[in-house]
């Protein structure tokens, strides 16, 4: 047996090694495999014997004697494509038959050494505790402090308490006109009418102001506003994006979920266990089931680039982005971090993270195919609705089977004789062709498809056409989608009832194991195969996948055709060519000679079946449409069938397996001795879920108050609301965070409660104004001497521009895609009027308005969006057709008033749309405009008066919370 | 006249008020210091989407004429064949190949025109990249990453360069398609709003029509226009007074200036009709096949004379299948080379004689390429292990060719060029260090090249 040690090695090996693998190794592989390396990778060392034994991350690198279980030889052989060295270029092949001989002879390799096994830096996470973020919030003193008249609640003499100390007094307090305007667009993102603002500044009463956002808490535009704030961090979307963008035409359900949940006021920590685990939780009714499923949606709903190829993957990538996603919304914690290494800056070893993805990889997101998709499932029906439902279902299972039983009877007859006007007499019985056959009736159709007997030849009832592309244009397609039940090569052949007037371009796509195939179809011509079928090609699949075909009617005039595609084993072709079984024996034209004796002797019988049929199809037809409601379906995840844990994926490689982790959460946020505890047959989502919303949790409650604080104040108490980690800022004012945390989990997690109690403070309710005393210590306003002048988001400023245009449609909710198809590249939008957060959001075609003015970008968890001043927002106020829009009806509506003079209705044009009456400069310049236009024309004066409204609209306070 | 009349200057006052400084501090397009010496200040890619055949354009392999029809064993890549080995029929190039130019590279007869200008070329040959279908593998070339959202070359660039002029977005793309990542390749993902790519028109629209959004107003123009503004900027001035000078609003104020500059300067530049008759037909705007993709290219020579830092022309369109993907119809590619194979030498003649060429870094080349072996009768399928892009101008190697595949073109071997390595070598030709060009986003540093990327140093000049 050869020995890798030198002293035991044959004289000649070493010569061998000295001769021709030292030199090489150093040519070759020491610029990144040795201690003279800049920069080592892999941990890998092949510089001494003992670099390569001990092996890198990998593992050992040889298998003395071995050359084809050695991972060395492997990765210079090249034949593996996620493992060749070196990089860059192959080895020259003498090179490569001497390391293979070496290793042959046993790999003898003199040079000593040693070689540390790659310690790597275990993370401290005991250590990694003491972070404040880690450390669960400690209930505070109320501070004391001087200007006691100013503290209208706790939250301000935690605020007073810092101002105080650093030698600053709290600025003015904003008028009231200014402060209602910020309440309502705080609370509902729409402004206060003239007559809202009026009627609050007149009142005294010290309530006021309390009473004023109670109603408005009460609105159903409070959950349209703060749903969207929860949309950001869910990154909802009604599309995948990414390659293929697959629309997710029941999103909307998670979007409603969501708006209602804020509305009812559902306390936090439900809303948080719902969205992680809802299918997992307990319920009362079927509509609280619903409900929590759709709340799954959260995890479904991610940018997923279904049509990658490499399935693990994909099923990686999927896993790392729920648990990025769990981490940011709900933790401010960025975990995607420690995918490929210990994360470099929080306390998050790879094996949390792989513990976390255990759980992930325990729940079903995907399912499998060439372009994978998301999981649906059942919202059931309730009450009286669902017992319909249950009783016509059974009563259409019984009527398909006696349908079934009929038609097998009548079809078992034959065909009947030539001549008789009847729908068989031009189509083949299904049952008689060979292989996989999929009818029209059973494909998925997108687009209005005519059913038709016209022309001959097709299988069973009948074939459908496009209608020469009316009512949709030519993006129609139906899809023919069979289980193919044995691998193998097949024949796809494809029936059409040919006639004169259809296109000689027809595409069809073939889906099948090695990409797509595209054929084109001349329809005009006479299908070759029993007249009835023509070949699109041989191909292979996969067992028990959904192959697909599709036919497309984007070509050249004509009436597109449908009817069926079969598949029939390449081996079975051999003897045979026909389409139909053997038993059936003829083509449909031979089978339409007369036989006399058999027309004779079933006429009789035919007719009564025949009507026997027909009778109990027309029952079934109308059973179907009096069934009821069907139960909706919903995107959402399940739990897997066999929960596992997995393993670490070394440097974030899916085929480069390390250490089997038991599933887990991350334990710098669990006391040293707790764990989780997951039973076997558990995900471990519910008891996840349970870990993140509960009062001891460090995070959940302090990462929710501040995103609320971030939306009133306009900056959160941390300023990176998606990050509490060390590289996240520290909080500005630390005991009022957990002040308020406290008090958020301690009394139900009320979201409206918060949000009450914040603006009922003095802090809220200060003014803007500019102190130059009070900058030159805190120029950032940290302290919160003044309110943070704020910018309105998209849909606030489209929202409101047709709110005072008059056009806004306040129907809510419900499926509001116009046009369903698989995809949303290329969706046009038309000219949605319902609020921006019920317009469709698509990954690849957001709506123009709301992807101009920052809207957050949903492939990403968006606490903070950017706000951004670029010309692109300019063009769009000064010449969109939208703004344009907008404007003339905004300026008709000034019209139908009956303001006396100029000057009354530039102040009344200011009050709808800025809320407030001009200046004196304002007044002027505006005046000065309007005089610019005709007035002895009424008609050039409502120009004079559109221009007017599209510059205020244009204008920057337009844009500006004061 | 008309135009005259709208585009004078109705708020000279204000830069004045405003001062420099504010403007600098509220413009992060301002030019930047690069830490190496740039060799190229602009790029201008041509996307040719779907893969073009290396083995069919510019890739010669003679073994393929040779052993036409041949099996040879071949692992699965794609979903459910994925590492599996099957037996493929190798497939010759439909298309003769001849020796161009001084370097004597060899150019199919796909691309006659282009390979007149053989001599310019810098041909990569051994590229490899990441996604076997057409969304992940479009959204690696463009932003490093199959599936996670990341920034787009050109804002990365942008973001490092900063723009050059002040009159026009920093980052172009001419008739993108909406399909396969859509906006995403485009897209400033985490970086400020600001880098991001400005789109020109739509695939599967005529180029002819391709021009930013809302440049022009169709109801108020001339006299009335420059009225209106003046009126809204003097609104704004009088609420910037109120606001006590606050830093976004004066910014927003600056945007209504470089809008107005914009809407007087942009059109110019997309308006060809000043090219002489010569220059139209130099990139075939004078013949129905290369019109459409021979305006893109003039427009890209435009934009580039007016210091846009990074253009990208598409050939492009909207569907499932994309342009240059033959499954099973190679001979189809020939449409294909018609219509860009002119328009493309033309604009490399043109910006090499208005010396353009110099400091413009011309980028040809799509997703993936396409494989030796035939798929169906006569297609071919995806192959991201193996295919060829070329470079031109800009500071590299001129009738140069780096690389090799395998002696059937299916895997590079030699010299390979991952898409990360190129991405690494673009960004170090326009003077940027890929691994020092880094965002802080969600509490870590991000780059174009992730953790990958060795810039070739071999093809500089």
């Amino acid at each position: 047996m050869a020995s890798v040690l030198a002293g035991a090695a044959e004289p000649g090996d070493i010569d061998y090694f000295e001769t021709h693998i030292r030199p090489l190794l150093a040519k070759r592989c020491y610029a990144c495999h040795s201690r003279e390396a800049k920069k080592l990778k892999a941990h890998l060392y092949l510089d001494s014997r003992a670099g390569w034994q001990v092996g890198g991350d990998s593992g050992t690198a040889l298998v003395p004697g071995k050359p084809d279980a050695s991972l060395l030889v492997k990765a210079i052989r090249y034949k593996d494509t996620d493992l060749q060295m070196p990089p860059k270029s192959k080895l020259p092949g003498a090179e490569i038959e001497r390391l293979v001989e070496w290793v042959k002879r046993g790999a003898p390799d003199p040079r000593e050494g040693k070689v540390e096994a790659p310690v790597k830096a275990e993370i401290d996470i005991e250590g990694g505790r003491a972070f404040w973020a880690f450390q669960g919030p400690v209930k505070p003193a109320i501070p004391q402090v001087r200007q006691g008249d100013w503290p209208r609640s706790d939250i301000d003499r935690f605020i007073l308490a810092r101002l105080e100390s650093a030698g600053i007094r709290p600025g003015k307090m904003a008028d009231k006109a200014s402060l209602i305007r910020r309440v309502h667009f705080d609370l509902t993102g729409l402004p206060p009418s003239p007559d809202e603002i009026d009627s609050f500044v007149q009142d005294d009463t010290p309530d006021a102001l309390a009473q004023r956002i109670d109603r408005l808490l009460a609105r159903p535009a409070f959950g349209e506003r703060w749903g969207r704030h929860w949309l950001d961090v869910a990154r909802y979307a009604e599309s995948s994006g990414g390659g293929r963008s697959l629309m997710f035409k029941d999103a909307w359900r998670y979007r409603d979920y969501v708006i209602a949940s804020f509305n009812q006021d559902k306390p936090y920590d439900r809303f948080v266990k719902e969205q992680i685990a809802g299918d997992l939780l307990p319920y009362d009714s079927p509509a609280q089931r619903g409900d929590q499923l759709c709340a799954t949606g959260y995890l479904a709903l991610g940018p997923t680039n279904y049509e990658l190829q490499d399935k693990a993957l994909l099923q990686m990538d999927v896993v790392d982005e729920q648990i990025d996603t769990i981490g940011r919304t709900f933790l401010g914690l960025t975990i995607g971090c420690a995918r490929c290494h210990d994360h470099k800056f929080d306390p998050i070893p790879t094996r949390d993270y792989y513990a976390m993805a255990g759980i992930f990889t325990s729940t079903q997101t995907l399912t499998p195919g060439n372009v994978s998709s998301y999981v649906m499932r059942e919202i059931p029906l309730e009450g009286e609705e669902r017992l319909k439902r249950e009783k016509s279902e059974k009563e259409i299972a019984a009527l398909t089977a006696a349908y079934n039983a009929a038609r097998k009877k009548r079809d078992a007859l034959g065909k009947p004789a030539k001549g008789q006007k009847e729908i068989g007499a031009k189509s083949i019985a299904k049952a008689q062709l060979r292989g996989i056959v999929i009818d029209n009736r059973e494909a998925k159709r997108e687009g209005l498809w005519k059913d038709s007997v016209h022309s001959p030849y097709f299988v069973d009832d009948g074939y459908i056409h496009d209608d020469h592309g009316n009512d949709r244009g030519r993006n129609k397609t139906v899809t023919f989608s069979p289980k193919i039940p044995q691998g193998g090569m097949y024949e796809v052949r494809l029936s059409y009832a040919p006639g004169v007037n259809r296109p000689h371009d027809v595409p069809v796509d073939i889906d099948h194991t090695d990409g797509r195939t595209t054929v084109r179809v001349n329809q005009s011509e006479k299908p070759p195969i029993d007249d009835l079928f023509i070949s699109l090609g041989q191909f292979r699949f996969e067992a028990d996948i959904h192959a697909t075909v599709t036919i497309r009617n984007d070509c050249s005039a004509g009436a597109v055709i449908a009817d069926a595609v079969q598949w029939i084993r390449v081996e079975e072709l051999a003897e045979n060519t026909s389409s139909l079984k053997p038993a059936s024996g003829e083509k449909p034209v031979e089978k339409e000679k007369p036989d006399p004796k058999l027309a004779a002797d079933n006429t009789e019988d035919r007719k009564l079946l025949d009507a026997e049929v027909n009778r109990l199809d027309k029952a079934l037809k109308e059973l179907k449409k009096s069934a009821g409601a069907k139960p909706g379906k919903v995107m959402a995840v399940q739990d897997a069938k066999s929960p596992t844990d997995g393993h670490i994926h070394i440097k974030g490689g899916v085929r480069n397996l390390g250490d089997k982790v038991p599933r887990g959460f991350l334990r710098v946020l669990m006391q040293a001795d707790d764990r989780a505890q997951i039973p076997d047959q558990h995900s471990g989502r519910l008891e996840l879920a349970n870990w993140i919303a509960n009062a001891e949790h460090p995070l959940t409650a302090r990462v929710m108050v501040n995103r609320v604080w971030h939306h009133l104040l306009g900056v959160g108490l941390v300023r990176t609301p998606d990050n509490f980690g060390t590289m996240g800022e520290s909080p500005s004012h630390p005991a009022l965070l957990d002040y308020l945390a406290l008090r958020f989990s301690g009394e139900g997690w009320s979201v409206k409660a918060l949000l009450r109690n914040i603006m009922l403070s003095s802090v809220y309710q200060l003014s803007t104004e500019e102190r130059p005393d009070a900058r030159r210590i805190d120029a950032d306003n940290r302290l919160l001497w003044r309110a943070h002048r704020r910018r309105l988001d998209a849909e606030a400023l489209r929202d409101t521009l047709l709110h005072l245009s008059g056009q806004l449609d306040r129907r809510a909710g419900g499926l509001t895609i116009s046009k369903i198809s698989e995809y949303d590249n290329g969706y046009k939008h038309g000219k949605p009027l319902m609020r921006s957060v019920y317009v469709p959001a698509f990954r690849a075609a957001p709506l123009e308005f709301l992807s101009v003015f920052d809207v957050a970008n949903p492939n990403l968890v968006t606490g903070r969006r950017s706000v951004s001043t670029v010309s692109t927002q300019s063009l769009f106020l000064m010449n969109s057709p939208f703004v344009m829009e907008q404007a003339k009806h905004a300026a008709e509506r000034l019209a139908q008033r009956k303001e006396s003079g100029h000057a009354a209705r530039i102040d009344r044009a200011y009050r709808e749309i800025l809320g407030r009456s001009p200046t004196k400069g304002e007044r002027s310049l505006a005046e000065a405009f309007i005089s610019g236009y005709d007035q002895a024309e009424p008609e050039e004066s409502l120009t004079a008066w559109i221009r007017l409204c599209h510059v205020l609209f244009a204008s920057v306070d337009f844009r500006y919370l004061n | 006249m008309l135009k005259q009349a709208s585009c004078g200057f109705g708020s000279l006052a204000l830069s004045a008020m405003m001062g420099q400084d504010s403007l600098a501090r509220s413009n992060p397009l301002a030019p930047k210091e690069t830490s190496i010496t740039p060799r190229a200040k602009r790029v201008i890619f041509i996307f040719m989407q779907g893969g073009p055949s290396h083995v069919d354009s510019y890739d010669y392999k003679p073994r393929l004429v040779r052993d036409d029809g041949k099996k040879i064993q071949f692992k699965g890549v794609r979903f459910k064949s994925f590492g599996k080995v099957s037996d493929r029929e190798l497939m010759k190039p439909l298309w003769g190949f001849k020796q161009y130019g001084e370097c004597g590279q060899w150019v199919s007869e796909l691309f006659p025109e282009t390979a007149q200008h053989v001599d310019e070329l810098c041909m990569i040959h051994g590229m490899q990249t990441e996604g076997v279908a057409h969304g992940p593998a479009t959204l690696f070339l463009h932003t490093g990453a199959t599936n996670l959202v990341r920034p787009s070359v050109g804002s990365w660039i942008n973001y490092g360069l900063g723009s050059a002029n002040r009159n026009l977005p920093g980052f172009v793309t001419v008739s993108p398609t909406p399909a396969k990542g859509g906006p995403r390749n485009y897209g400033n993902a985490f970086l400020p709003t600001i880098y991001q790519g400005t789109p020109l028109g739509e695939a599967g629209l005529p180029s002819s029509q391709a021009r930013i959004s809302h440049l022009a107003n169709r109801e108020i123009s001339g006299e009335e226009h420059q009225r209106q503004f003046d009126f809204l900027q003097g609104i704004n001035r009088e609420q910037l007074k109120q606001a006590q000078h606050d830093d976004a609003i004066e910014a927003a104020i600056e945007s209504y200036e470089l809008a107005y500059r914009m809407q007087c300067n942009a059109p110019e530049i997309l308006d060809m009709g000043g090219e002489s008759k010569e220059t139209l037909s130099m990139y075939g705007i004078d013949q129905k096949h290369t019109e459409d993709f021979g305006r893109q290219c003039l427009m890209a020579r435009r934009l580039a004379e007016a210091d846009v830092r990074y253009i990208q022309v598409n050939y492009a369109d909207h569907s499932a299948t994309p342009r240059w993907d033959q499954h099973s119809n190679m001979p189809k590619h020939m449409d294909h080379a018609r219509a860009t194979d002119k328009p493309v030498a033309g604009l490399l003649a043109d910006l090499k004689q208005r010396g353009l060429l110099e400091d413009t870094l011309v980028w040809w080349g799509g997703e993936f390429g396409r494989t030796p072996y035939s798929q169906g009768k006569n297609g071919r399928d995806h192959n991201p292990r193996g295919f060829t892009v070329w470079l031109a101008g800009g500071g590299v190697k001129k009738g140069f060719a780096y690389g090799e595949t395998d002696d059937i073109g299916h895997y590079a071997v030699r010299d390979k060029v991952h898409m990360h390595d190129l991405h690494a070598t673009i960004l170090h030709l326009l003077g940027l260090h890929h691994e020092q060009l880094t965002y802080k986003y969600a509490g870590r540093d991000f780059r174009l090249t992730d953790v990958a990327g060795n810039v070739v140093h071999e093809i500089f000049a």
